[in-house]
């Protein structure tokens, strides 16, 4: 009976106590499906090799923490990445006032000393092109080579006496992510719509080119064949609507505040007949004389009034050249027109609305922005085509490799909607956002963890891996000062 | 053999509850019956569960109970295999006073906490910046009355007061060059009012020369109670300079917590051979408004810090609690007991500060009448539930596991009664 009795009092506790346990048990191991993840070669640009706020730097392991390198922790394999030699590396862009004021920390002399010797599994280089990684290269573009082989975030590959190409195809990948194209539509339209940028040294290159449809296929099929025929699986990913990044999103079209006498002074001039109210009825006179029609004319015409919300005064060079019919005091006044609520401005012009050179030359005001501080309605249009166009390419050519797709494109609009990771919201908007980083154009880590998240599952609908997603706050997002 | 069989019945393998934040603890004899009681009315937690009851007790009775809650939770993540609740336990208590003033009237006074939550995470856990600790605990004081208005039905109805104390924690997703993240801590309190009120009929009665059989009903509502935070402090700590106008280190915050009204209809029947043994049988069910609990919003003081608002939209819902009590020569008492608990949260607001799920709990309990003035009662209620849904609005889902201990301790104290004790047999 006393036995029974402690058996009982047993049975009590041990009931009590076995049925509070609640843990759960830990995730089964990797499994990659029908994907082999044992050497991962991520192959890309600046998004790949984990640039963010205008650099490649490491003060918070940022590039640790590249895209590519967060996928590989999470497969489990080895996983080498150039690392710049010192944290401030190529120097990046840091935040001292929500203003926003921001500066440039420069970056350390030797930090991309990279030893070439090394089998990188990360070949992000930061600026390729699609085309740059290929051969033909661009005849009309004697730099090409030039500026691939000068290229300081690709030092840690030998790119003289081997393309880009012949990089990959001394990988010996089992997996890949690809993710090239960007700066094939990017170049052109942080350029504001132009095919040539000014490098110190070389001049004006044209290296701003958009790719071209066939080229961009022909090259993309050439980087998936090389993965193909060592019998690599992979992923490759859209190219985002670039005109939805903050780089273009963050300067309204209207942010200049005037005065009344100011705004008197723009309009009726100093002598009271020579300002842009004067240049109005010259343009009317021009719209009579048939240089331009009716329509330009009144596209053209400059009003400034008091208020805070005037429009930026730009160089548009679609239009008409006025040169040869304006007096040499309006000259300037060639190309020119006002915003209007469906131009984009880029994001660096921020620092120069409201510029001075002298009481009555204020820039954006009565000194046009250039053309490449703007991409104009026509320009949004081209640049949004194409990048449909070579996004088609992308999804053709990896179809035909048997090969998965993240759509990037569709998910950085879900960006622009919101995204919600346990508890903390996410939008495209420049700093409050959340995402990107302060150049406007890269993610902080934060996106990169998100853009992570995107391609495991995306790998994972297809191979029937089991990689795990990250928890995204577990990356730092913008140091705040 | 008595004792094995008890064993065997806490030892089975139990499943386990929710009701919101509600505090379904309220007295030992229903604890250990499902929760049922407002049609037994039998000693003073009916001044809770049904003031109409009282008038069925007679001179002065003083419940007083102790409960000892121990949660166990466990959530996976789509990202993190096992996370583990910190929460620790709560020790919810109640005091009851019924006594007769007249033949028909009877006044009592009760304090308890009928409404509590608390829920902790470590620190840098997946969720922190949905939540990282949070608590509630009310207190309620209700006086009360109640009249016979007939011999064999009775109405009571209390004031009641309430009051309540806030707290939470979650960090904000903001980082400088020297922190990660910084944290936002969240406090107040506040009262406000509602009442109670109860009808309790011992409707009919078989008597026969070895037995009695009892018929009782009863039907009581419990407002619902809005408790304004009128005085919420906001503090924020590590947070980047230019981001402390937004956070500052202290700021007001308003709030207001509604808490739900519950209405239960229920009834027992007993059967009392000789004195022998007798065999009970109760079931209540009750109506929880928690669509009260539609949203819970902070409103800061100082204009910069973004004003916080969550959608719970949780549901009114149907509880059914059922118990049996058996006890032997007036004096020693077994009893079990079942509830089943529909929870009010849907899915895609799940939060995992409480993981509510729709379940069947299980409640067991033992009394001892030590003389015709004392009685000591011992309750005990087992929940297990398993849940995996999303709380949309914060981008969270997770599996949830939830186990729940809950250990009652409870003594009936009963003097002034002139002739006979029996109160079981009154009427």
């Amino acid at each position: 009976m006393k036995t029974l009795r402690y058996l009982g009092l047993g049975l009590v506790t041990l009931g009590l106590f076995s049925c509070t346990k609640t843990e759960y048990d830990d995730f089964e191991a990797t499994n990659g499906g029908s994907a082999d993840f044992s050497i991962y070669i991520a192959v890309g640009n600046s998004l790949t090799q984990g640039y963010q706020d205008g650099g490649l730097h490491n003060e918070y392991n940022q590039q640790d923490n590249s895209f590519p390198a967060i996928i590989a922790k999470q497969m489990g394999t080895t996983f080498v990445q150039p690392t710049v030699k010192s944290a401030d590396g190529s120097g990046y862009r840091k935040l001292l006032s929500l203003a926003p004021d921001i500066a440039t920390v420069s970056g350390a002399v030797g930090w991309n000393n990279w030893d070439k010797n090394v089998k990188y599994n990360n070949l992000g280089v930061a600026g390729i092109k699609l085309t740059d990684c290929v051969p033909p290269f661009n005849v009309n573009n004697p730099y090409q080579s030039i500026l691939t082989n000068m290229n300081p975030y690709g030092a840690y590959l030998d790119l003289t006496t081997k393309n880009y190409l012949e990089n990959i195809n001394a990988t010996q990948a089992t997996f890949f992510t690809c993710w090239l194209g960007n700066n094939d539509v990017l170049a052109w339209a942080t350029n504001g719509g132009n095919d040539t940028t000014v490098i110190s040294g070389l001049g004006k290159v044209n290296n701003a080119e958009l790719t071209s449809t066939a080229e961009f296929r022909t090259k993309y099929d050439a980087i998936l064949d090389a993965f193909k025929a060592m019998g690599a699986k992979g992923v490759c990913a859209t190219l985002p609507d670039v005109t939805a990044i903050p780089y273009f999103t963050t300067v309204p079209h209207n942010p200049v505040p005037l005065d009344a006498a100011t705004a008197n002074l723009l309009m009726n001039g100093p002598n009271g007949n020579d300002g842009f109210l004067a240049f109005n009825a010259a343009l009317d006179q021009l719209a009579i004389g048939g240089v331009i029609t009716s329509a330009e004319a009144a596209q053209r015409k400059i009003n400034f009034t008091a208020g805070e919300t005037n429009s930026i005064l730009i160089e548009d060079e679609s239009l008409t050249d006025l040169s040869l019919y304006l007096p040499s005091s309006s000259a300037h006044l060639k190309l020119a027109r006002q915003t209007t609520s469906e131009d984009l401005i880029i994001l660096p012009a921020s620092s120069d609305i409201g510029r001075t050179f002298s009481p009555i030359q204020i820039y954006g005001v009565s000194v046009p922005f250039a053309d490449t501080l703007v991409l104009t309605k026509a320009e949004i249009q081209e640049v949004q085509n194409r990048t449909n166009l070579l996004n088609n390419e992308i999804r053709t050519s990896a179809s035909n490799h048997g090969v998965a797709v993240a759509d990037m494109h569709s998910y950085m609009f879900e960006l622009q909607t919101g995204m919600t990771f346990d508890g903390v919201s996410y939008t495209a908007k420049y700093i409050e956002g959340g995402a990107f980083s302060l150049d406007g154009v890269h993610p902080n880590t934060r996106g990169y963890a998100i853009i992570a998240n995107k391609f495991i599952e995306t790998i994972n609908a297809y191979y029937g891996s089991n990689l795990r997603t990250v928890p995204v706050q577990n990356y730092r997002g913008i140091i705040f000062p | 053999m008595k004792r094995i069989i008890l064993s065997a019945i806490i030892a089975a393998p139990m499943l386990c509850s929710a009701g919101g934040f509600q505090l379904n603890v309220q007295g030992v004899k229903a604890i250990a019956m499902g929760g049922a009681f407002t049609g037994i009315g039998s000693d003073a937690s009916t001044v809770f569960f049904n003031p109409g009851g009282m008038s069925n007790l007679h001179g002065h009775n003083v419940a007083a109970g102790f409960n000892f809650i121990t949660p166990s939770v466990s959530l996976q993540t789509p990202e993190t295999a096992n996370i583990n609740q910190t929460s620790p336990n709560s020790t919810p208590f109640y005091v009851y006073y019924s006594g007769e003033l007249t033949e028909k009237i009877s006044v009592g006074f009760l304090v308890n906490n009928q409404f509590g939550s608390v829920s902790s995470f470590d620190d840098d856990w997946q969720g922190r910046n949905i939540i990282q600790n949070i608590s509630l605990k009310t207190f309620m004081f209700q006086p009360t009355m109640s009249y016979k208005i007939h011999d064999k039905v009775s109405i009571g109805a209390g004031f009641v007061y309430g009051l309540g104390t806030f707290s939470t924690e979650k960090a904000v997703p903001v980082g400088s060059a020297t922190t990660t993240e910084g944290q936002a801590h969240l406090e107040g309190s506040g009262d406000g009012v509602g009442f109670n009120v109860g009808v309790f009929s011992n409707i009919y009665s078989i008597k026969k020369e070895t037995s009695t059989t009892d018929f009782r009903l009863g039907v009581s509502y419990r407002s619902k109670m809005a408790v304004d935070l009128t005085n919420g402090e906001a503090t924020f700590t590590d947070i980047p300079v230019s981001l402390q106008n937004k956070f500052p280190a202290k700021t007001g915050f308003v709030s207001k917590i509604t808490l739900p009204s519950v209405f239960t209809a229920g009834f027992s029947v007993r059967y009392t051979k000789n004195e022998k043994y007798s065999l009970e049988f109760a079931y209540d069910l009750n109506l929880t408004g928690w669509s009260s609990y539609d949203t819970l919003s902070f409103d800061f003081e100082n204009n910069d810090t973004p004003d916080s608002k969550s959608t719970r939209d949780w549901q009114d819902v149907m509880t059914h609690r059922f118990g049996v009590d058996f006890t032997y020569k007036e004096k020693y008492s077994v009893r079990v007991g079942a509830y089943y608990d529909n929870s009010p949260v849907k899915d895609g607001y799940l939060s995992p500060e409480l993981p509510d799920a729709t379940q069947l709990a299980y409640t067991a309990g033992l009394a001892y009448k030590v003389n015709n003035m004392v009685s000591v009662d011992f309750g005990y209620i087992r929940q297990s539930a398993e849940r995996e849904s999303s709380l949309d609005a914060a981008g969270f889902t997770a599996k949830y596991r939830r186990k729940v201990n809950v250990f009652s301790l409870g003594v009936n104290l009963k003097f002034g009664v002139e002739k006979t004790p029996k109160i079981e047999t009154a009427n």
